[in-house]
């Protein structure tokens, strides 16, 4: 009996692409866009004003 | 002439909504500050109870059923302030932040509020909270897998994989510490909050001991109950005797029983060593104006805290 898949839980499909379980279905794993810069406003050393 | 228009700072180089807003943690001070000052003013109230309250009480309460009724209000009041107190200094605790805390019903508003507009959060990094916080969990399953895989070509595969996983760690990575940052000060502020409905309870409990307790000490040493007269009357008799008739519908006031001989016999009623006079009393209960010295003081307490 196959167990049931937990929640990003992933696996390779049939043509090697990465997917992962989001809760319902199996979808693909994608790639997040670059991002330029990270937000400075995350800690209390961060001159943000 | 003109002074030439000053130099703009060159544009942020992120672009994550977060460019030049204050670190949410900045709040945190501003929130323990307040919590302080709650902490002080419920401190205040408790000094002065215990400080008070039985200089206030020496000589004016009589009988143990009184002293008993003393003593439990001002139990109960100072059980409001020690309530209050309790409750505001949970604020003062540092909580622990971490991923799962997320998932906690405490930052539940949170999760609603960004999940409800995620792309004013989190631009096209994320739709909401778990997909931001999926990736982690991702890379931890691969790696798992690539330990586990005995094929070359799979693990080569899942290696790929992998760090594509940790590509996107390390994108969301800004994200996640803003808003485990958020999620920091929206726990403080959560315990803030449940303090302040705490601190209406608090001063509804200080009011009705304070009520109690001054209506206790407020009564007249003869008018205790163990003297046999009633609660504690300000006196002010109206006479109206054959033998100093007044005009019709006029009454003389005079400046009370101790002042005229009278002895009181009963609640609210006086009589004259004259049987010949007839007196009327006007009485203003002193508890009752004692009593509204808290319950204003009450009232004042929960608007503030309101």
């Amino acid at each position: 009996m196959e167990e049931e898949p937990r929640i990003n839980d992933v696996r390779l499909g049939a043509g090697g692409e990465l997917e992962f379980f989001d809760g319902t279905a199996w979808v693909p794993y994608p790639d997040l866009p670059e991002d330029p810069g990270t937000p400075r406003a995350v800690s209390k050393g961060d001159d943000t004003r | 002439m003109t002074a030439p228009p000053p130099e703009t700072d060159p544009a942020p180089q992120s672009g994550t909504p977060f460019d030049a807003l204050p670190s949410p943690l900045d709040a945190v001070p501003e929130l323990r500050a307040a919590a302080r000052w709650m902490i002080g003013a419920f401190g205040a109230v408790g000094a002065a109870l215990v400080g008070g309250g039985p200089l206030v009480a020496v000589g004016k309460v009589h009988g143990l059923g009184d002293a008993s009724v003393a003593g439990a209000a001002l139990l109960l009041a100072l059980a409001g302030v020690s309530l209050a107190v309790w409750q505001v200094s949970r604020v003062l605790v540092p909580p622990v932040t971490t991923t799962a805390t997320l998932a906690s019903p405490a930052v539940r508003g949170l999760r609603e509020m960004i999940d409800a507009a995620p792309a004013d959060f989190f631009g096209a990094t994320a739709t909401g909270v778990d997909d931001l916080l999926r990736h982690r969990a991702v890379a931890a399953n691969l790696q798992r897998m690539v330990a586990a895989e005995t094929d070359p070509d799979r693990r080569e595969l899942l290696r790929h994989h992998l760090g594509r996983a940790q590509a996107n760690v390390r994108r969301t990575e800004p994200f996640v510490r803003w808003l485990l940052a958020m999620a920091h000060v929206w726990q403080i502020r959560a315990a803030l909050h449940t303090a302040r409905r705490w601190c209406l309870l608090a001063v509804l409990l200080v009011a009705a001991g304070a009520v109690a307790f001054l209506t206790v000490t407020g009564r007249d040493t003869a008018q205790a109950p163990a003297g046999g007269a009633g609660a504690g009357a300000d006196v002010t008799a109206v006479v109206d005797s054959p033998r100093a008739p007044v005009p019709a519908g006029a009454r003389r006031a005079v400046p009370g029983p101790a002042a005229r001989g009278y002895r009181d016999r009963s609640p609210g009623r006086l009589s004259s060593s004259s049987s010949s006079s007839r007196i009327r009393v006007e009485s203003s209960s002193r508890p009752v104006r004692y009593a509204a010295l808290p319950t204003m003081w009450a009232a004042t307490g929960v608007v503030v805290i309101w």
